[in-house]
């Protein structure tokens, strides 16, 4: 049966402390990037195009709290943990713009309008219970382990934005932008790890085919909403991930994930 | 003591096909060979891929390279010539 709280995420806030006390620090500079200037020249169009979009991606994050925080119960810890995350994303969206203005590039009144017609919450919820492996499998862990693979593939795609983009200067902050995305994938396995130790064998053994599931099914955020579908950006995420980088993900997301085949073999003997 | 020498290729392949085929739920490993198509042949996608290198290196404890391009290993005879790659280069410290 799903854990329920009053068993916690984590025996303690330290986790979260720490993830706060960090993410304080990670943009000292961000008021100077209101005067950004670039030579849209010098970047690829699929490029300019994968920077607006996901702008809008990274503004349309804070939507989807409704989800998280339904998914989280009473979890307070990470129902907390899921509104600092968000404030991060939002930060995303600040720093992606600046750069497209900075492109003369900005995103206009219409984008917004688009983006803020779609129902995150329905969507979101929808494809959930659409991959879930198990009708009784705690949502926390599902939401956790789509967290992984979600921040994961954002890793990769400002990777390659960064590498492909032809400014240093944009590349640079790109790359910081990838940073923070590791510390968020990293920050849904450390929960995930430290639930896992209040939950059964046969919760633990849902862990790898649900990681499965949801790669053999896998959507972005962009996928949920169709104002993406409108201006063809749906998959500008994934486009990214070339064969290389599909396979760092694969590799990646594998390794970490197989840990958890040993509780199918348990729970298949038990 | 010497160090075993790692398996050969048609060895690597052998036992490949063992796990290919338990992961595929084939009923015997006979029909896979060095030449067949991951994809065309063995419906290998994206998904199957993640078994595939999860299998592979927990069976021959290896690592593949983080700059492997999966894109480009069509055949169980290529994930050999990996896993050989691998071998070699762990055999070689
Ligand atoms: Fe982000
Ligand atoms: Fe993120």
């Amino acid at each position: 049966m799903a854990i329920q709280p009053p068993y916690p995420s984590f025996e303690t806030p330290d986790v979260i402390d720490d993830f706060f006390v960090a993410g304080r620090n990670l943009w000292p500079d961000l008021a100077s990037f209101k005067n950004l200037k670039f030579d849209r020249e010098q970047v690829p169009a699929e490029i300019v195009r994968f920077l607006r979009s996901t702008t809008l991606n990274e503004h349309g994050v804070a939507h989807y709290l409704g989800s998280y925080f339904q998914n989280y119960q009473n979890d307070f810890k990470l129902r907390f943990w899921s509104a600092m995350w968000t404030a991060e994303e939002y930060t995303h969206y600040i720093i992606l713009r600046r750069i497209c203005q900075g492109l003369d590039a900005d995103l206009t009144e219409k984008d917004f309008h688009g983006l803020e017609m779609g129902d995150y919450f329905q969507n979101m919820k929808a494809y959930l219970d659409r991959i879930k492996v198990d009708p009784s499998i705690d949502m926390r862990m599902l939401q956790l382990i789509y967290g992984v693979l979600q921040e994961y593939g954002a890793v990769i795609a400002y990777t390659a934005a960064a590498e492909q983009c032809g400014i240093p200067e944009i590349a640079a902050i790109l790359k910081r932008v990838a940073k923070d995305e590791m510390r968020h994938c990293r920050f849904n396995q450390v929960a995930l790890e430290a639930m896992l130790e209040h939950c059964s064998e046969g919760e633990k053994a849902l862990v790898w085919p649900q990681f499965r599931a949801i790669w053999g099914d896998l959507e972005m955020p962009t996928e949920h909403i169709g104002y993406f579908a409108e201006i063809g950006a749906t998959d500008l995420y994934t486009s990214l991930w070339d064969g290389e980088k599909k396979s760092k993900i694969v590799l990646y997301l594998s390794r970490y994930f197989s840990k958890y085949r040993q509780y199918m073999n348990n729970s298949a003997s038990a | 003591m010497p160090s075993p020498s790692p398996p050969q290729r048609a060895e690597i392949v052998r036992r490949l096909a063992i796990s290919l085929a338990e992961l595929l739920r084939l009923e015997s490993p006979d029909s896979i060979h060095a030449e067949s198509d991951l994809r065309k042949d063995l419906g290998v996608d994206s998904l199957g891929l993640v078994d595939l290198v999860t299998v592979a290196e927990e069976d021959f404890s290896v690592r593949f390279s983080s700059s492997t391009d999966f894109s480009v290993i069509h055949t169980v005879g290529d994930v050999a010539g990996l896993i050989e790659e691998q071998l070699a280069r762990t055999s070689a410290v």
